[in-house]
């Protein structure tokens, strides 16, 4: 606290409001705790250790401060902070000391959360403004403050707008105001709380109900090992909590909760609706060639977590590090981006019952439309009366079969799914739980495929030895039983005859021979396969304060996942049939076990009341094992075993095996590392961090195993510059900046040695022996990934808190990138080899902004908005050893594409990019034209060469946005949320295999009729379309019902669709795609159809 | 309580403290071994070979080394058929000699090759340096190790000409192999090395020729691939070695060990082991060697050339893929009672199982499926298209079936003949003529009659004389006897006409020399700055 600097601003009536609001913050010197615990009650759990003689109470205050979260919230005038006291308290809890400190006075105080309010009595002197602004005559008006829930808000400020004119409300949320006539509204305000202003008219009892705010001035975000105020980061870290999740079904992946809500962080539903897969993810471009390029998922302080050990209903929050400063702690498996969740926990004295549920149902976002019977058979008609020659000879190809069958509806159905989530939370002063049961049934859109899926989740945290220690157990379990379905049975659903029927008139399936014909309700109904999983995800936190300010804490946590899965095809599935194989069944098993133990020091203190310091170091230790084993046979005489009786099989006890069918495997590795962090800031103002993490793993070359992976970042909290004093609209303002390296270790194990594996057979003196060979190019020097990260960024809470803004630019830069190179054989063994070389780099700028143009008791309206763009460049693959100046990639495939690649991966270019044939038009009789190089020349198929071939796009996004539209209107909210990705093209192999009417005998789009095509299918640019779209993804009505029961708190009911629909010009079924990978953009002829989604559900509180 | 604190001090010393000490990142290794660890026991030590001989597998492999030595030749074309078989190009690019250095099968040909090379430097290094190692294995082993890199170099040598010359496994750090700056003089050391190697350990190899050495690179192996080196001398270095040529033949022709199979199929057949004239092959087995589509023996004899319903005609497990057949010219060229034209299937296909008519399924759907000889329309003969290796017909072309089409598992069972006696008899002609200015003598006629006798019934049977065979007639022979063995290539760079030949589709007259070798595969020159793309490329 500045006592001269008050009392000046006090001599200045005009500051006094704006004083008021920057005191609070002022006051907000928080030491950042590291802590991985969300905290219950925190007056229950701090602990404040004073020894102060003859100080004033403003120092104790500020000590109090410094060495907790806790802030004081009270009226200059009211209270006398010059008073000496003197106060010995050794780690006591704040409510402990509170009654010492004000001992003998008139102040009351009341501790709400962080907030500690005090006050004096009496109420109606609870003004802030002096005598010189009373005047005579004056309306007394009063009222009540309260939050939405009904609790009383006290601490408010109640100002009569535009003078300083005030009061503080009390315990109870109630004031008194004397406002002079003609005064026209009064402003409410409360830190974490939306400001209001309501006119006064001729009202005296002005009741407010506040809400609180979007952009919450104490939220606290959860940081690689701790969590941090909000103002305090200095690192580009995005939050999103658990009210702003999207709404809806969730059928893949918890990341769904947050697509399209955090700029940088790209979200792609590449398989459609399948409810057995998962989404693709990208934080800022493309992060590598061939290493991982999945986030480093952190569930609950966990590194490397499994996703599918929760259930969505139970995350609280998700964080994603975005930039290099922060993620750079967990350092090594940082490059592709850190996504932090923190589960839910119970809180103390509140028990509270969840139960929600939801059902939904899909149908097509865009059914192909392909010809059908009628269509077909006049086909045939004009195919023989067409002035093509082509086309007449293959008109007899067309063949009449006599049914009318549309293929997609017979592999399709309504699928009906439904969740229920039941979760029960609370607990008493030193113990809390958290327990949770999720079942998710869900139905696929193609027939048979589905996903049944239970989880179970129990989080215990007790505090012991007063508090000083405290222990945390989590423990969650998840079992599913999931059907994947062949994706192929869409592709022989879009190119079968429509005159073929689908069964035979004696109930068999109908089939027929030829290339790459099969029923596609056969692919899907005489298959079995089965996906069970089990994963458990337990661990324990134990955390104990040696002295105040110095922690200790030490985490054991276990992450098993056990995967049994089976596989038959009937004996008179097609393929069988075909294969003579009689039917065919495998079982396979996997486990994977990950242990980690961490355990990590932490200090915290403030000196000389405005230099903050916090010191972290810690260790980490994590191994991961993964062992599988299978079997296949053959030659069933019955269906009736399916998968589940192996040895009935004939094929294996006859003797024919083959190679492959029994295996077992086992692979193991390690990580270890070293990490520490440094946080200062003085006076809130200049904020300070750096971090340091050395990790060795076990996958590298022999001296190259460690890794350093440095990080510092620093901010600037603009706003509360003495020159910023005047500047009325802006509540606050911090740049950051920051830079960090982080790595990539995701390759497989033991490529840095020499091993044998099994190596084929010889036949050796007449017997058949086995080899063993080198398995791999063994690569010594072997090293890690690393990123280096630029970031600098603008926080921006403005007009009230009415806007708030963020923007980042970064450039990232990996070098060392894990590829798998073109090794010259010899002197290497194999023409391939991991190793590091190249270097790529991602520019981009993320901009979001969080607006409540409208705030009214009644009408709410919150806009949420992000968008970001990214430069990705892929700067070299070649060093003096290795050069790859381009590589060819991704085959387009049969028929007649095998050894076409569509994508070249280039020096100097961008990830992505379609190379091929410039289309240039048609010959009269519907043959490809393409341009030659230098494009003043038409050349027919025939006459165009290699040379002329040239980058005809990108597949990769440049560009993401989302915007969320919130309304709230009395009891009903509505939800509009738009998601749109830009700037890049796709390869349409719908269109180049079925729209084109040479494709015959197999069926084609409608569109190929009218197609000036009359040729066999080429790949170029004719087919690369633009793939930019704008989804709304997400409308969603809610009402919530107003309960005044006993039993039942909150009840709401919601209607919700997603991916309703697409705006874009591109033609396939689907513009959201893969965007991983180093062929983003290829959109393939085998898919789960894309699905949109029709939700209703329920929530109720008790 | 200062007891207890005094307690949690302790502890948090022992965990801040022991922890550190868990640095050790060695790799735990479960199912794959250790280098060091390995060749401890004479099994172990024997299974270390085992990778040279598949890596032959590899070698012959249709999508790599086979296709460059036919499908650029006057006997087998893979057209496009309708929807099927473009593939970028690269077929089309072989039959027309258009191929550029990215066509990936000359990467996979290059690849294979060297392959073998590396794998028996590698494992030449690996047996010198194990103590453990019985002498006189290692002594045969080393040797024959050199003989099968000889093997492989002969490709190279044949393919692509100048390559470098890798001699030893124990490279310095960042070695790249250099190939010479002059392609002939290059071409020339590689011949030189092979020579060389070969001279120096057919000795030292296994003199037997039983199921000791089958599927081995024995003295009667070494001895064919000498005499296929030095019938292609004069191609290769500029120098003849007609007689050295004639030398190694008889070596392997006195021996006693080889006769002409009475029955030319024979050697092809699913259990051609007991061929008694196939000198060295590589032993396929329809449960143990080659893994689905892209391993040689379901790909080539069967997958490629047959029509999707391949499995129907033959009754087997697997479908065809329609590829490959004879151009019309060579299946035109037989004398029609010629014995072995049995090996190109043509006319109405049945079902195995049923007898039924098989038809068309794509392009000719629903015509009977009926295999002919020449590329015409059967509906409409006079429709005005002009059909060759880019817009065939799915019925189009004679289908290979030399060898017998008994596919299990797998893949099939039979072996791949690399080295024949008939093709060493008429190989010896063919030294003999060169020799006499391109004129036969008696003994070459008698060689290549020996062959010629076979296949024809005694009553069709019409001997040579030194007057009807002429060189030209040597050509045609070694088609008909040799047709789809991967050697037509090779042979018609040695008459000259692998440039410049005309035949059915393809009239190259004005074409370049070039052409004979094929060039270095463009990721091969990305990959290793010190290689100098051939002439010409």
């Amino acid at each position: 606290m500045k006592k001269n600097f008050d009392s000046w601003v006090y001599s200045h009536p005009a500051l006094k409001k704006l004083i008021m609001e920057l005191k609070i913050a002022f006051f907000i010197i928080v030491i950042s705790v590291s802590n991985v615990f969300a905290t219950p009650t925190y007056s229950q759990v701090a602990k404040v250790s004073l020894n102060m003689e003859n100080k004033s109470l403003e120092q104790v205050m500020d000590e109090i401060e410094s060495q907790s979260e806790f802030y004081f919230i009270f009226n200059q005038k009211q209270i006398d902070v010059n008073r000496v006291v003197n106060i010995q308290e050794d780690n006591k809890l704040i409510t402990d000391i509170l009654p010492e400190l004000f001992k003998g006075t008139n102040v009351n105080y009341t501790v709400l959360d962080r907030k500690i309010l005090l006050t004096t009595d009496p109420l109606e002197n609870n003004l802030l403004a002096t005598a010189s602004v009373t005047e005579p005559q004056q309306n007394r008006i009063t009222g009540t403050a309260t939050d939405k829930n009904g609790a009383p808000v006290p601490g408010a400020n109640v100002v009569v707008t535009g003078t300083t004119q005030g009061v503080i409300t009390d315990f109870d949320g109630k004031y008194s105001i004397n406002v002079t006539p003609g005064s026209k509204s009064l402003t409410f305000s409360f830190i974490g709380m939306v400001p209001q202003e309501i006119a006064i008219g001729t009202l005296t009892q002005i009741n407010v109900t506040m809400a609180e705010s979007a952009i919450g001035l104490d939220e606290v975000v959860v940081v690689g090992y701790g969590t941090q105020r909000r103002e305090e980061v200095t690192s580009s870290i995005a939050t999103v909590v658990s009210k702003d999740f999207n709404r809806g079904a969730v059928s893949q992946s918890p990341l769904q909760l947050v697509q399209g809500k955090i700029a940088g962080l790209a979200i792609s539903r590449a398989s459609g609706g399948d409810p057995t897969a998962g989404v693709d993810m990208q934080l800022r471009g493309v992060s590598t060639v061939r290493g991982d390029a999945s986030p480093l998922v952190i569930i609950d302080g966990i590194p490397g977590g499994n996703m599918n050990t929760i259930s969505p209903e139970d995350i609280a929050s998700i964080n994603i590090l975005r930039d290099g400063s922060a993620a750079a702690i967990y350092g090594t498996r940082g490059n592709a981006g850190v996504v932090i969740i923190t589960t839910k926990k119970g809180t103390a004295g509140q028990q509270v019952i969840n139960y929600s549920s939801y059902v939904y149902t899909e149908r097509w976002l865009n059914k192909p439309e392909l010809v059908d019977a009628a269509g077909w058979i006049q086909m045939k008609l004009d195919f023989q009366n067409s002035s093509s020659a082509l086309l007449n000879s293959k008109a007899s190809s067309i063949v009449d079969y006599g049914a009318n069958t549309d293929w997609l509806d017979e592999i399709t159905r309504s699928p009906v799914s439904q969740v229920h989530n039941l979760s029960i939370s609370g607990g008493s002063e030193n113990t809390t739980y958290y327990g949770s049961v999720n079942y998710r049934d869900l139905q696929g859109f193609l027939k048979e495929s589905s996903n049944n899926i239970l989880n179970g989740r129990l989080t215990i945290t007790h505090y012991g030895f007063n508090k000083r220690l405290s222990v945390q157990m989590n423990l969650s379990n998840t079992f599913s039983k999931a059907i994947p379905v062949d994706y192929n049975a869409y592709r022989q659903a879009m190119q079968r005859n429509p005159t073929l029927p689908v069964y035979n008139l004696d109930g068999t399936f109908n089939e027929n021979a030829g290339y790459d014909t099969s029923n596609p309700v056969g692919m899907l109904l005489q298959y079995d396969r089965e996906q069970k999983n089990n994963e458990v995800l337990a661990s324990t936190q134990i955390s104990y304060e040696i002295v105040s300010g110095l922690k200790l804490s030490a985490t054991g946590a276990l992450q098993r996942s056990d995967q049994i899965t089976g596989y038959f095809q009937h004996r008179d599935a097609f393929a069988a049939v075909t294969a003579g194989t009689n039917g065919e069944a495998q079982r396979t098993a996997r486990e994977r076990l990950d242990r980690t133990f961490e355990s990590n020091l932490s200090y915290s203190k403030l000196f000389g009341g405005v230099h903050s310091l916090n010191v972290m170091a810690g260790y980490s230790y994590q191994d991961f094992t993964d062992e599988a084993f299978g079997a296949r046979n053959r030659d069933f005489i019955t269906n009736f075993f399916s998968f589940n009786n192996l040895g009935a099989g004939l094929q294996l006890p006859d003797g024919k095996y083959n190679t492959d069918d029994v295996y077992s495997n086992k692979q193991s590795s390690k990580l270890i590392a070293f990490y520490g962090r440094v946080n200062y800031n003085f006076d809130g103002k200049y904020l300070l961090s750096g971090s340091l993490r050395q990790e060795g793993s076990t996958r590298f070359g022999v001296n190259n195993k460690w890794g350093l992976f440095p990080a510092i970042s620093a901010g600037w909290t603009i706003s509360r510059e003495s020159f910023m004093a005047n500047v009325n609209f802006v509540d606050e303002l911090k740049l950051r900046v920051g830079f960090g390296m982080t790595g990539n270790q995701g390759i497989g194990n033991y490529l840095s040695q020499q091993i044998l594996g099994n190596s084929g057979v010889m036949l050796y003196n007449g017997k058949w022996i086995p080899g063993y060979a080198p398995a791999s190019n063994p690569n010594p020097d072997l090293r890690w990934e690393k990123k280096a990260e630029t970031n600098i960024g603008i926080d921006a809470i403005l007009f009230n808190n009415k806007l708030n803004l963020t923007l980042d630019i970064y450039q990232r830069t990996t070098r060392d990138l894990l590829y798998q190179y073109t090794v010259p054989v010899p002197p290497n063994l194999y023409n391939t080899m991991w190793t590091n070389i190249g270097e790529m780099t991602n520019k981009g700028i993320e901009f979001s902004a969080k607006v409540s143009p409208v705030k009214t008791n009644k009408f709410v309206w919150d806009l949420d908005f992000n968008v970001s763009y990214n430069v990705n460049k892929l700067v070299s693959l070649s060093n003096d050893t290795y050069q790859t100046k381009y590589q060819n990639l991704q085959n387009i495939g049969a028929p007649g594409l095998n050894d076409t690649p569509a994508f070249r991966l280039e020096e100097g270019q961008p990830i992505g990019n379609f190379y091929g044939y410039q289309f240039a038009g048609f010959t009269p009789e519907g043959a490809w034209l393409f341009w030659n190089a230098a494009h003043d020349q038409q050349l027919t198929f025939a006459q165009v060469k290699q040379e002329d071939k040239a980058i005809l796009g990108n597949g990769l996004p440049k560009s993401y946005m989302g915007l969320t539209n919130t309304f709230r209107y009395g009891n009903f909210d509505l939800t509009v949320f738009l998601r749109g990705v830009f700037g890049f093209q796709l390869l349409n192999t719908q269109r180049l295999f079925y729209e084109n009417r040479v494709m015959v005998p197999v069926n084609v789009l409608t569109s190929a009729l009218t197609s000036p095509v009359i040729a066999d299918p080429q790949y170029s640019d004719y087919y690369i379309e633009n793939g930019d779209f704008v989804k709304l993804d997400n409308l969603t009505l809610g009402y919530n019902v107003p309960f005044k029961g006993n039993v039942v708190k909150s009840l709401r009911f919601y209607a919700s669709g997603q991916n309703l629909l697409a705006i874009t010009g591109y033609k396939g079924q689907d513009p959201e795609i893969r965007i991983n990978g180093l062929t983003p953009g290829m959109d393939y002829r085998w898919q789960y159809p894309s699905v949109k989604t029709f939700t209703l559900g329920v929530n109720v509180q008790f | 309580m200062n007891k207890l604190i005094k307690t949690i001090y302790v502890l948090a010393a022992i965990i801040i403290f022991s922890a550190p000490s868990c640095t050790k990142l060695d790799e735990t290794i479960y199912d794959k071994v250790l280098t060091s660890d390995f060749y401890k026991t004479q099994d172990e030590i024997i299974a270390a070979l085992v990778p040279a001989y598949g890596d032959l597998r590899t070698l012959i492999d249709l999508r790599g080394t086979h296709s460059l030595g036919e499908f650029s030749t006057d006997e087998v074309i893979l057209p496009t058929r309708g929807r099927h078989w473009y593939d970028g190009g690269n077929f089309q690019r072989f039959s027309e000699h258009t191929w550029t250095s990215e066509v990936a099968y000359l990467n996979n040909g290059w690849n294979a090759q060297f392959q073998l090379v590396n794998r028996s430097n590698m494992l030449i290094y690996q047996f010198s340096k194990l103590d453990n190692m019985d002498a006189t294995l290692k002594e045969s082993f080393t040797a024959e190790l050199k003989c099968l890199r000889a093997l492989g170099y002969f490709y190279l040598l044949d393919n692509f000409g100048n390559v470098p010359i890798v001699d030893r496994f124990d490279v310095p750090a960042g070695y790249l192999p250099a190939n010479n700056v002059d392609f002939t003089t290059g071409r020339k050391e590689v011949f030189n090395f092979v020579e060389s190697d070969l001279i120096s350990n057919v000795d030292k190899v296994s003199a037997d020729n039983n199921s000791s050495t089958y599927g081995r690179m024995n003295k009667w192996a070494a001895y064919a691939l000498l005499t296929k080196l030095y019938i292609n001398a004069q191609v290769w270095t500029g120098t003849a070695k007609w007689d050295e040529a004639i030398t190694y033949a008889d070596k392997i022709i006195g021996s006693g060990n080889f006769i002409l199979e009475p029955n030319y199929f024979a050697n092809f057949v699913s259990q051609n082991q007991n061929s008694k004239e196939n000198i060295f092959a590589v032993p396929y087995d329809e449960y143990r060697t080659g893994n689905g589509w892209g391993s040689y023996n379901t790909t080539i004899w069967y997958l490629v050339g047959q029509h999707f319903t391949g499995n129907k005609i033959f009754g087997v497990p697997a479908s065809g893929t329609s590829g490959s057949c004879a151009l019309p010219s060579h299946y035109r060229s037989y004398d029609p009672k010629d014995i072995r034209l049995k090996g190109w299937m043509i006319g109405q296909q049945y079902n195995k199982a049923t007898g039924q008519q098989i038809l068309c399924t794509e392009e000719s759907a629903p015509l009977p499926l009926e295999y002919t000889i020449d590329f015409i329309n059967r509906v409409n003969p006079n429709d005005g298209i002009v059909y060759d290796h880019k817009n065939a017909l799915e019925y189009m072309g004679a289908r290979f079936a030399k060898y017998e089409i008994n596919y299990q598992g797998n893949g099939m069972p039979n072996d791949y003949a690399m080295f024949r006696l008939a093709d060493i008899l008429l190989l010896k002609a063919e030294a003999l003529m060169r020799k006499n200015n391109g004129v036969a003598t008696q003994t070459a006629v008698d060689l290549v009659n020996q062959v010629r006798q076979r296949a024809f019934a005694p009553a069709d049977y019409v001997p040579l004389t030194t007057g009807t065979l002429t060189l030209d007639q040597l050509l045609k022979e070694r088609s008909w006897e040799l047709y789809f063995e991967g050697w037509r290539r090779q042979d018609l760079v040695r008459w000259g006409k692998f440039v410049r030949g005309t035949w059915e589709f393809f009239d190259r007259s004005g074409e370049s020399d070039t052409r004979n070798v094929y060039p270095i595969p463009q990721p091969q020159m990305n990959s290793n700055t010190n290689l100098k793309q051939n002439p010409g490329y």
